[in-house]
């Protein structure tokens, strides 16, 4: 009873979701609603492979910058760190 | 009579050679005596001094004996305290560089990840201007995964959205598909390549 329940709310919660995603785009672009719908899976592809290739491109960007900062940090505390022989002499 | 007078003028240089003598042979034994007196004397203060050293200078270098080797003592406790101050300077210097090493590591890593995961959203959400010389490449995959979408976007369609045609669309899907697993295939940046 409850997954129905879940399962219900889940669809309506997408209905209204589509419903208004069809209505911005068709007030957007001037197409029918119909049109909209008929495009949606192909919209959905072209929205799916721009974000991967978003996703890629920021995941090389993050590990680009997260090795340049750390390789900072190891500079900083090298040259904060005292020598070994301002001690001696 | 007058030769006792001759014989008394005839031994007088003699007699008189004699008693000047005598005087100065009593002089003499007068000034030794004195010298001899003096002589004593000071060889008495001596002696007294000599039983006054002896008497007050051992027990100060047996106090000094004792003192020293108080000292001494001392110095062997400090011997010890310095090696166990050198032993806890040793101690913590290599708890410094366990602390250290254990607090540096973990923070370079979170500035690390803080700084790429950071860069890595405001890449994702914005493709600012940093971000667009490195996105031409995806965004030609992204043009032929997403098959007429540059055609459309450059023609007569601004908005960006699938053309009206409705054949156009059902022929994109598997071009977009082959795109798609060819920009899989193909390593598009230098970390993939070096991979």
């Amino acid at each position: 009873m409850k997954f129905m329940g879940t399962l219900v709310f889940g669809s309506a919660l997408a209905g209204v979701g589509l419903a208004y995603y069809v209505r911005e785009r068709s007030r957007t672009t001037g197409q029918s609603y119909l049109e909209v719908l008929r495009q949606l899976p192909s919209e959905a592809r072209r929205g799916y492979g721009e974000a991967r290739s978003r996703a890629q491109l920021a995941l090389n960007e993050g590990l680009r910058v997260a090795r340049a900062r750390e390789q900072q940090v190891q500079r900083d505390l090298v040259a904060a760190a005292p020598r070994d022989d301002a001690a001696v002499g | 009579m007058t030769s006792a007078l001759l014989l008394v003028a005839a031994n007088a240089p003699s007699m008189a050679l004699r008693y000047a003598a005598a005087f100065f042979l009593v002089v003499v034994g007068i000034g030794a005596i004195y010298a001899l007196v003096r002589l004593g004397g000071a060889m008495g203060k001596a002696d007294k001094l000599l039983a006054d050293v002896d008497t007050e200078v051992v027990p100060l270098l047996k106090q000094a004996t004792e003192t020293l080797d108080g000292v001494n003592t001392e110095l062997d406790k400090i011997d010890v305290v310095m090696t166990s101050v050198v032993d806890a300077t040793g101690k913590v210097d290599q708890t410094t560089r366990a602390v250290e090493s254990a607090i540096s590591v973990p923070a370079k890593k979170a500035a690390a990840f803080g700084a790429g995961v950071s860069h890595a959203v405001s890449t994702f959400f914005n493709r600012g201007a940093d971000g667009a010389a490195g996105a031409d490449a995806q965004t030609e995959q992204d043009s032929a995964a997403a098959g007429a979408w540059s055609a459309s976007a450059a023609g007569s369609n601004p908005s960006g959205v699938w053309p009206a045609g409705g054949a156009d669309a059902p022929a994109a899907e598997p071009a977009a598909s082959a795109a798609e697993t060819a920009a899989d295939d193909t390593p598009t940046t230098a970390q993939e390549r070096d991979s």
